[in-house]
């Protein structure tokens, strides 16, 4: 069968599928599920509705016969157009509850397919999520899922075209053969129509959609960055690019419309055109010696002729939809059929309320095969413990921190949580125990408060600002235009860097975890309001296994051992006077933080000044 | 360039016609044509039918009257596909260079808007606006106008033959009151259609942008979902979302179903086919005319679902041309004076004075009555608690925005006289939150000068102390950075910024924390050279560093919007408290006090 290929394939461009139609057809038929029932019931009515459709021609075709008897009768001419009447209006009806009962299917199909993708992206691993460009999810959830139930609509359509199709040709034949084989004629130009939108068409529409596509991503790319144009003073030269790419843009969307504007006079010029011929013929065949073909007929012949064109062409034309439809069924299944790799195992048990504190054993982590990013690395944080992880940018600490919320698998070793293997228990319980601050603040939209309640869901309104109080973001909260009602948009742009990094905090906290792990947490807020919020964790989380991740060497103050990370390698830990007695790595690092923080200009003057005034406060802080 | 000020949404749509009036009239002429020649091959093949008649004249046996119909009809079907080419092409050059220029029209009057614009609006919003709605109102345009002036000419033109037919014969225009009452009818239950489809195809799309937001929005956060393991609270969330979208998508579809100018078609042609039959019968018309009755109703045929459908594109671009006429139409409270002063001195000094500034009007002051001299050429330190006002008040010297009430001077000018290109030209400012092009790092840095030189660039990144990790990148300066410069460290996307800068060569440079997540190594050749740079400059930097205070000509203290203090350091740590508190706590500054930091390292 030629139509297998479609058009598509004669493009050379269509993007490769992995899967063969017959294995995307059985997927498809499969995520039908409980749809199957009713969209086989209307199926069924639009068979129906094409069966009446397909013959009302006749009806009037009779009609013509009979009023050239001069022996009819008027109640003849009567029964007929009740006939008629009555058969448009069952095709009407029998189409109608057809869209009827398919709107809601379709709508319900694509609901249930957009949550089933959706669900199974919310826990895909991470790893895939991070390979993602931007929006490419979002098109999953939302137009291959319309464009699939786009597919599903043309195999239902499929049916009664055929029908429709078929049926008008056996009228056609009925009437005369020599006027259905006329017919054929417009065989050609459907032909040319399909092979002119499969080649030279597809490659336009995706050249054009291309174009648009780069003209969308350089306006969003100019609207993120617009202060950054204009802090430069290059809008001029931002807009320049972009007419450029627009200019482009419309060289192949002008080229596109012309193609689909030659579609629409091809059709209908072709459809009188044949009109034409199969009334040449038809009159042929009605008058001479012989004739053949009453004038009813000639008259039904024109009229089966756009019944015959039409449906021919609509089926032709669905080809290129159903394969896109195709290439989508084939993108979710890859969504559907992945399973992730960091899942619960079969027989995972919840963490147990007493395991506490983190083990590494062995671990080695690589994000991409081939360049380890954590080596061999082992240590012991015991309960109740805190513990800090310093390092260069890059040394690996944001990774321990991924790995200790099981946001990844290392590829050796393992990790406990008390002695219970991270991999024997339920992600559930381990993101109910351990929580955090991550080194990047992300919030949603929504209120201030919705945010820092997105922590714990049932913490009351006083409870979060009780929190916010005790560490010093509720009054840099109560200076927003409606305080915790203030709504944030596009991850909060309405704020200052240092309140959204103060709303994530709060959020953490509010969840109370058994295990707190901070990420730079502090790292845009002021000294004053570090201190602040590291008081309230004193306060809130003293006695609690604690992780703090910072390169700020006064952020680590409470720690009590410290880890030095290099390269992914654990190159020491013990406590602070321990490895500066040692002389390693910690100790240089400490060294050039304070000897490029401090060093030098001071005079011993000013610090015994500084240090005179510090003990006054101190002293009046302490009454 | 001017800005062209629309003044209604309708005037916005078809001001893609009126550039082109001469086109316009050809093309709206040629698609009442067009038509014509297709009611009018109904009315030949009626005239053809009765022509048929046995004839000896020559060998097909047909008179050559039906012969010639039946050319005439061929005939008809080439005018036809000449003249909707014709129409198609007139159409695509208007609504298309319109569809183009609209767009870029758009960007460019929303790019030049201020900041106060920028923070108001969601981008993405203002995205989808450029993209879709534009492409809505030329699909209002093209197709859509297109064809309805196609559909109703014909439907006029076929009504008009209808009556006609009577009228040839003399007698009684029934057949023009069937039409009389069909057409109208048949206009009015689709008008009808077409808007209780409206609204609810409306909430629809907005049902639909909703959920590709919360889509969005959840994906970009997905560690923090993980972290708190909400993937059930959001997936209920999106199933309200998605449910609520099938029940409009639900809804939308019903509508079509039940579709009653159908019927009246239907009905239409059963009268008309009634009345000419029984005049055939009595021999008053002629099987001809019948033919010609029924085939003119059936080409109505085609365009029956086009209607409405298309009478819906047209509102609908009419909601989307509102939207964008209004957007258009914002009026900018930062506004360019019309004479900018020539001649400032960037490096006189900076003074705030009774400077007050909220971000919006329902927005509470983010700058309260605030009062600053900054001397000519000194390094100042800004420090203060989150949401202080800090980055503010750089945004305003940068001229980013105005202040709401007060003035800000740089030598005596108040900025408001200057241009705001004079004063992007002479300040220059590394932004808390760096935001990178996808471009490669070298067009990155180059951004900060126009036509600016390789070797400045390698130059500007070797201040910044940039050239080391460029090296190591996979193409060095050609290594194009990812979504949102993810792929580099802060600290390495903090240099690319810096050097940005550097190469703008700002007579004042504000820094707004752009070295708090570089190492201190870094920082301290950073800041060698940027001494180096700024020598005789004024700068004023945001930091968190305590060598910086130590270092720097003037301490500012802001917290709330207000200045606390101001002085250098040996001041400040004798007078203020609120210093005190901030000194104490500062990196570095225990070890050389002697009191114990909260806590302490050890
Ligand atoms: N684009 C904006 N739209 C509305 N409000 C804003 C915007 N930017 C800042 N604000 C508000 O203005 C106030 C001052 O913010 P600003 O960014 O100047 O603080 P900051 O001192 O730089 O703080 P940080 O140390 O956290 O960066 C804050 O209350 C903040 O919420
Ligand atoms: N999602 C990722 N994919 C690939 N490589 C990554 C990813 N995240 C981090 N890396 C790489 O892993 C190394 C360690 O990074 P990270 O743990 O973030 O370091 P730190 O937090 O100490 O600055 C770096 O070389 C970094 O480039
Ligand atoms: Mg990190
Ligand atoms: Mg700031």
């Amino acid at each position: 069968m030629a139509g297998h290929r479609g058009p598509g394939s004669l493009a050379g461009v269509r993007e490769k599928r992995s899967r063969s139609m017959r294995v995307l057809l059985r997927a498809m038929f499969k995520h039908l599920g409980k749809f199957k029932r009713i969209i086989a019931i209307a199926a069924v009515l639009s068979v129906l509705a094409s069966i009446f459709m397909a013959v009302d021609p006749l009806v009037l075709s009779w009609g013509v016969d009979l009023v050239l008897d001069p022996s009819s009768a008027f109640s003849a001419i009567l029964l007929l157009c009740v006939l008629y009447l009555v058969l448009k209006l069952t095709s009407w009806i029998l189409g109608s509850l057809n869209t009827w009962i398919l709107s809601g299917a379709q709508a319900g199909f694509v609901q249930s397919l957009q949550q089933s993708v959706y669900d199974k992206l919310l826990r895909a691993d991470l790893s895939y999520h991070k390979a993602q460009k931007s929006g490419d999810v979002t098109s999953r959830v939302i137009s291959d899922t319309d464009s699939l139930s786009a597919g599903i609509q043309i195999i239902i359509d499929l049916s009664s075209q055929i029908l429709l199709l078929v049926a008008t040709f056996i009228l056609m034949w009925l009437t005369s053969p020599l006027v259905a084989l006329t017919a054929l004629l417009v065989v050609p130009v459907v032909l040319l129509i399909v092979v002119l939108f499969g080649t030279v068409g597809q490659r336009i529409m995706l050249a054009t959609q291309r174009a648009i596509g780069i003209v969308s991503g350089q306006i969003a790319e100019s609207l993120s960055g617009v202060h950054i144009a204009k802090a430069f003073n290059r809008e001029s030269e931002t807009a320049a690019t972009l007419s450029k790419l627009n200019q482009e843009a419309y060289r192949h969307g002008f080229k596109f419309m012309m193609l689909m504007t030659l579609m629409q006079p091809l059709v209908r010029a072709t459809g009188i055109a044949a009109m034409s011929a199969v009334l040449f013929v038809g009159g042929g065949l009605a008058v001479g010696a012989a004739s053949t073909l009453t004038l009813g007929q000639v008259f039904l012949g024109t009229i089966l002729i756009q019944r015959f064109f039409m449906p021919l062409l609509s089926l032709s034309m669905n080809a290129t939809q159903f394969q896109a439809s195709l290439a989508s069924m084939d993108r979710l299944m890859d969504v559907l059929e992945t399973e992730p790799t960091v899942r619960d195992a079969l027989d995972a048990v919840p963490l147990s309320e007493n395991s506490d504190g983190v083990v590494f054993r062995n671990v080695s982590f690589s994000y991409l095969e081939g360049s380890e990013v954590l080596r061999n690395i082992n240590f012991t944080i015991a309960p109740g413990e805190t513990v800090a992880v310093v390092g260069h940018t890059g040394a690996g600490k944001t990774t321990i921190a991924a790995l200790i919320n099981r946001f990844y698998d290392p590829q050796s070793g393992q990790i406990l949580i008390g002695n219970q293997d991270m991999k024997s228990i339920t992600r559930e319980s381990l993101h109910n125990t351990v929580s955090l601050i991550a080194q990047e603040p992300y919030l949603f939209n929504g209120t201030v408060m919705e945010n820092i309640r997105y922590g714990k869901p049932s913490a009351t309104d006083e409870e979060i600002k009780t929190l916010s109080r005790l560490m010093g973001a509720d009054e840099y909260i109560e200076v927003l235009p409606q305080g915790y009602d203030t709504l944030l948009f596009e991850e909060g742009k309405n704020l200052s860097a240092g309140q959204i990094q103060m709303i994530s905090i709060a959020r953490t906290m509010l969840a109370n975890p058994r295990i707190l792990i901070l990420d730079e947490a502090t790292s845009r807020l002021d000294a004053y309001s570090e201190s602040l919020v590291q008081s309230a964790q004193e306060k809130l989380f003293a006695g609690r296994t604690t992780v703090v991740i910072a390169h700020r060497l006064t952020t680590i103050a409470n720690a009590s051992r410290i880890l030095v990370f290099e390269h992914g390698k654990l190159l020491e830990h013990g406590t602070h006077t321990e490895l500066l007695a040692k002389g390693g790595r910690y100790k240089v690092l400490y060294d050039t933080y304070y000897h490029h923080q401090t060093a030098g200009e001071i005079t011993e003057e000013a610090v015994a000044r500084a240090r005179d005034e510090l003990r006054k406060i101190g002293s009046q802080a302490s009454v | 360039m001017a800005r062209t000020v629309y003044k209604s949404a309708t005037a916005y749509q078809l001001s893609a016609f009126r550039r082109y009036p001469g086109l316009t009239v050809i093309a709206v002429v040629l698609a009442l044509l067009a038509s014509l020649l297709t009611t009018l091959a109904s009315w030949v093949l009626g005239d053809a039918i009765d022509a048929l008649q046995f004839s000896a004249d020559n060998n097909l046996g047909m008179t050559p009257e039906f012969i010639g119909y039946c050319w005439l009809i061929l005939g008809i079907a080439l005018l036809l596909f000449v003249t909707i080419i014709v129409v198609g092409y007139a159409f695509a050059i208007m609504t298309l260079r319109w569809e183009r220029d609209a767009r870029q029209e758009f960007f460019e009057v929303i790019q030049r808007n201020s900041m106060t614009f920028h923070d108001q609006v969601d981008s993405k919003q203002m995205l989808a606006v450029a993209m879709q709605d534009i492409r809505w109102v030329r699909f209002s345009l093209n197709p859509a106008l297109r064809n309805i002036i196609t559909s109703i000419g014909s439907l006029i033109i076929a009504s008009v033959l209808l009556a006609l037919i009577d009228f040839q014969y003399g007698l009684f225009p029934v057949l023009g009151i069937i039409v009389a009452i069909g057409a109208p009818l048949y206009l009015f239950l689709a008008y009808r259609y077409a808007v209780a489809v409206e609204p609810v195809r409306r909430t629809r799309s907005e049902q639909n942008e909703k959920l590709t937001e919360i889509t969005q929005e959840v994906f970009r956060g997905v560690e923090v979902v993980r972290a708190f393991g909400t993937e059930r609270f959001e997936s209920e969330k999106f199933t309200k979302v998605s449910k609520e979208y099938e029940r409009l998508m639900t809804r939308e579809g019903r509508l079509a179903a039940f579709y009653l100018p159908n019927l009246v078609l239907t009905a239409t042609t059963a009268a008309a086919f009634l009345y000419c039959a029984n005049q055939v019968l009595t021999g008053v018309f002629t099987v001809g005319t019948l033919v010609k009755a029924m085939a003119l109703l059936g080409s109505l045929d085609a365009f029956s679902f086009m209607l409405p459908r298309f009478l819906l594109v047209i509102r609908g671009g009419h909601v989307n041309a509102q939207r964008i006429v209004d957007i258009l139409a914002w009026k900018d409270p930062l506004k360019e004076p019309s004479e900018s002063v020539k001649t400032i001195d960037w490096n006189g000094d900076i003074i705030f004075e009774n400077v007050s500034f909220s971000y919006g009007s329902d927005a509470p002051n983010a700058l309260k009555k605030l009062n600053l001299t900054i001397p000519a050429g000194s390094r100042v330190a800004l420090i203060g608690g989150p949401g202080g006002g800090k980055s503010t008040i750089l945004k305003l010297l940068l001229r980013l925005y105005d202040p709401t009430e007060g003035r800000v001077l740089v030598g005596g000018v108040n900025l408001r006289d200057v241009s705001t290109r004079n004063v992007r030209d002479a300040v220059g400012l590394v932004e808390q939150n760096i935001f990178l092009f996808k471009m490669s790092v070298h067009d990155n840095i180059a951004f900060g000068k126009q036509d600016a030189a390789d070797d400045e660039i390698f130059e500007a990144a070797a201040k910044a102390q940039a050239t080391e990790f460029i090296n190591e990148l996979p193409k060095g300066f050609e290594t194009v950075i990812g979504e949102r410069g993810m792929t580099l460290s802060g600290g390495q996307r903090q240099r690319l910024a810096i050097a940005r800068t550097l190469l703008q060569d700002p007579r004042i440079l504000l820094l707004d924390d752009s070295v708090s997540a570089i190492d201190v190594h870094t920082e301290y050749l950073l800041r060698k050279a940027l001494e180096e740079v700024m020598r005789g400059r004024t700068s004023i930097t945001v930091t968190q560093r305590l060598r910086t205070l130590l270092e720097v000509d003037l301490i500012i203290i802001v917290d709330k919007g207000s200045i606390v203090a101001t002085g250098t350091h040996d001041q400040l740590i004798k007078t203020s408290e609120h210093y005190q508190h901030i000194f104490e706590r500062l990196p570095g500054a225990v070890s050389y006090t002697g009191t114990k930091n909260s806590g302490g390292a050890n």
